[in-house]
């Protein structure tokens, strides 16, 4: 058995749904596995049910030939557990998904207005 | 679903066994067998001919030479009928290839644009997504993706339709007005079909590029 990508798909929906809704709460994470390859820009991290959810937004060279490239954007989504008193230990990443790039946005605008960030502009 | 019924193709469509693609599916097959038989529809009747003595020549048992250059001509234009039908239905083929080619990137990030729009609006109530733009450009984007041939998605599009109409209802309710979209159990299993529509475009798309 394993997951495909229409659990993934619907899986990320709750989350997107459960964030609007502010039920689940995201932080800044940093403890993610690093990957010699990418570079995250900044990983959100929300606990639910014994597993923490990790959206990233990483960088890696995209290579167009030999040894030309540039920088590119891609939205990866980890689910974490955790022992206690020990490491995150990554247990699965999604594939490349479209979703992703909306949770991670959904949850942007959700960590932004938790952290007040226009606070005392709008009075 | 072509690759399941590989498995119980008939001889003839095995001669020529092409992986179908998803645009053209099973047609595609259909048509190369039409065209095998058409080429070799000549050769079955001349050992029909010779096995029950008919006449193919109109001089008597004994050709000339007119005779043969009439029947070889006439094979050769029976051949190239064949084949030049052949052409124009592989040209019809490659230009629905790159209309999709073209149309699907940018109507996946048409699809993309609504949901990230969809996931941020669902903590508004009814009254204030009547005005959102994302609303109307669901069911055009929905038509595009009905435009665009080959698509294998009817079902996809059938349900977000359906899930859209439900919706839209709900918004132009009157006594919903105060309802949050986040509490609603249709808006989220539309945001999910839309994605599922978006994911479906991208496995395509690559497809398509490793042809």
């Amino acid at each position: 058995m394993s997951y495909n990508e229409t659990d993934w798909v619907r899986a990320i929906t709750k989350l997107v749904e459960l964030t609007s809704k502010q039920e689940i709460s995201w932080d800044i994470f940093t403890e993610y596995e690093a990957d010699a390859w990418t570079t995250v820009d900044r990983a959100y991290m929300a606990p639910l049910n014994d597993r923490y959810y990790v959206v990233k937004s990483s960088r890696f060279k995209k290579y167009v030939d030999e040894d030309e490239w540039f920088w590119a954007i891609k939205f990866e989504f980890e689910v974490y557990t955790q022992e206690i008193h020990s490491d995150y230990v990554k247990i699965a990443s999604a594939p490349d998904l479209s979703v992703i790039s909306t949770l991670y946005s959904v949850v942007e605008s959700n960590f932004a207005f938790k952290q007040d960030a226009l606070k005392g502009l709008l009075d | 679903m072509a690759r399941s019924s590989r498995d119980q193709t008939p001889l003839i469509f095995a001669i020529f066994d092409r992986t179908p693609t998803r645009l053209t599916g099973n047609l595609e097959r259909i048509v190369i067998s039409i065209v095998i038989a058409g080429v070799i529809l000549p050769a079955v009747f001349v050992v029909l001919a010779w096995l029950l003595n008919w006449s193919l020549t109109p001089g008597g048992p004994n050709p000339t030479v007119g005779d043969i250059w009439t029947m070889s001509g006439g094979l050769m234009g029976y051949w190239s009928v064949l084949f030049s039908g052949y052409a124009a239905y592989q040209v019809k083929v490659i230009s629905e290839k790159y209309f999709a080619r073209t149309r699907f990137p940018q109507i996946k990030e048409t699809i993309d644009a609504i949901t990230e729009r969809m996931g941020k609006a669902a903590d508004k109530p009814a009254s204030a997504l009547r005005s959102e733009r994302f609303i109307a450009s669901i069911s055009v984007t929905l038509g595009e993706v009905e435009r665009v041939p080959g698509h294998k998605m009817n079902e996809l599009i059938k349900r977000a339709k359906a899930e859209r109409k439900v919706v839209v209802d709900w918004i132009n309710d009157e006594t919903q007005n105060g309802v949050i979209a986040n509490t609603k159990k249709i808006y989220w299993t539309l945001f999910q079909t839309l994605q599922e529509i978006s994911q479906e475009i991208t496995a395509y798309m690559k497809e398509q590029g490793a042809k």
